[in-house]
């Protein structure tokens, strides 16, 4: 090498240790920012999940504790009215049966916001049930199969079970399938939880995709809260899969 | 054979670690991955290429071109552009990884066949310098979505291992590449004292590669009807 070499030698050294240290800067950054903001974000997540389950828990546990005696304590009152004519008895007969709609139907809202049997006999027996009323009720047939046996924690069975319940929305609403399988189970210290359907499916831009796009943002909201992983596959007119991982 | 050449061979040689494990979990690990074991394996085969080539000139007095070398770079730089495809870096449409391979390769031809067929015998540089181009601006690409999506540790994220490394990598054969299309003249001892710089850092990213290997995610476990 040349004086001249030697100097573009040296300045090219230079360059390229000030060039690694701006690019080592740049990556601790990078990964110490990431981090701050990862865990601001699922704080953030999952406050407004747990305000959102402990309000409806109390909406439920109101319903069900306070409006629902109260209505009863009505119907009984109703049914001691002595009418002293027949259109008086006809008129009474309505309102009992209307009382029952409404009991009926607080215990539907009351079941929806937060289902008993989920509390009461975990995440298995409680899809079963759902999937069960739902197969008796409508064209899509859902295939449940679980080989989980112990119970979760409680946050982790009522995530689990609304994000199954969003997935049997969405292939009803927006894939227009026909079956729908669903697998639970505990794979080494995961739970996973499986599903595939036969509908139209969606590619990455398409309407389909866009029309299911905030159902789409609470899986991931509800898995991001459980520390899960959230995968999907779809092609168009090949169905929709997802794959919920969750440490446990 | 001067041992100097022995030792760089050697250096260059370690990506046969993150190759063997990629060999070793290719039917677990996550198919979008496998163009990056493609590209490990061809990055070997160039190697030895290379050390062949230098037994020869030093042992037979046989002076090889560069052909393979040149066919080798086109068929790094498709990989390269289906790997940040399969990642979906720049969408999922099929038809834009066509338009990025259709791109590669006539820069490719320009360069090796339009501007004198005797340049695909010789080391030019456009071709080399467009690609890197391309991959480097992917790589920040990607590390931008990850920055954005990723929920964990982007240290043991291997798209993030595998970009930062294709950064420090093309960014430092950019220079290389420059530095040889600019100065043709430039003496052997110089060239050789840049290269030995580019071996030592291609080590550390063959480093990272294998630590990108080894945190490739499993296979989902997705149910099919």
């Amino acid at each position: 090498m040349d004086s001249t070499e030697k100097a573009i030698y040296s300045a090219l050294m230079i360059s390229f240790a000030i060039i690694g240290f701006i690019l080592l800067y740049f990556l601790i950054s990078i990964v110490r920012q990431q981090k701050r903001y990862r865990l601001l974000s699922k704080a953030k997540i999952n406050a407004e999940i747990t305000t959102m389950e402990n309000e409806r828990r109390r909406i439920a546990a109101d319903l069900h504790d306070d409006v629902g005696p109260l209505l009863s304590a009505i119907k009984l009152q109703i049914n001691h009215v002595d009418a002293t004519d027949e259109e008086q008895k006809i008129l009474l007969v309505k309102s009992s049966r209307y009382i029952d709609e409404v009991i009926q139907k607080m215990r539907e809202i009351s079941n929806e916001l937060l289902p008993n049997i989920l509390v009461r006999r975990g995440i298995v027996i409680a899809l079963e049930d759902f999937i069960r009323k739902l197969n008796e009720s409508n064209g899509l047939k859902i295939v449940f199969e679980s080989e989980l046996s112990e119970r979760l924690p409680e946050e982790v069975e009522i995530n689990l079970y609304r994000i199954v319940q969003e997935i049997i929305h969405n292939s009803i609403k927006h894939s227009k399938a026909n079956v729908l399988k669903i697998e639970l189970y505990k794979s080494l210290h995961k739970i996973i939880l499986a599903t595939a359907d036969n509908g139209i499916g969606f590619s990455e831009n398409s309407e389909q995709r866009k029309e299911s796009g905030l159902g789409l943002l609470n899986l991931q909201s509800r898995t991001d809260v459980m520390g899960g992983d959230l995968s999907f596959q779809s092609h168009k007119g090949k169905g929709v899969r997802y794959l919920i991982e969750i440490p446990i | 054979m001067p041992r100097e050449n022995i030792i760089l061979f050697l250096w260059s040689a370690l990506i046969v670690f993150p190759l063997g494990l990629g060999l070793f979990r290719l039917k677990k690990i996550d198919e979008a991955f496998y163009p990056f074991i493609a590209i490990c394996g061809c990055g070997l085969l160039a190697e030895l290429l290379r050390f062949y080539q230098i037994w020869l000139y030093f042992n037979a007095g046989v002076q090889t071109n560069y052909v393979i070398y040149n066919i080798y770079i086109l068929v790094i730089s498709l990989l390269y552009l289906q790997l940040f495809f399969n990642w979906q870096t720049f969408g999922t449409q099929k038809w834009r990884l066509y338009i990025g391979w259709s791109i590669l390769l006539f820069v490719w031809l320009t360069d090796h066949v339009f501007l004198g067929v005797e340049r695909l015998i010789n080391m030019t540089s456009i071709f080399r310098m467009t690609y890197s181009s391309m991959i480097c601006l992917l790589s920040v690409q990607q590390i931008n979505r990850l920055i954005i999506n990723e929920k964990r540790s982007l240290l043991k994220n291997p798209r993030f291992l595998i970009c930062i490394s294709i950064l420090v990598f093309f960014l430092l054969y950019i220079i290389q590449e420059s530095v040889h299309l600019f100065n043709p003249d430039i003496s052997q001892v110089f060239f050789k004292a840049i290269f030995i710089i580019r071996s030592r850092m291609t080590t550390f990213v063959y480093l990272l590669f294998f630590l990108a290997i080894l945190w490739i995610p499993p296979k989902k476990p997705f149910i099919q009807l």
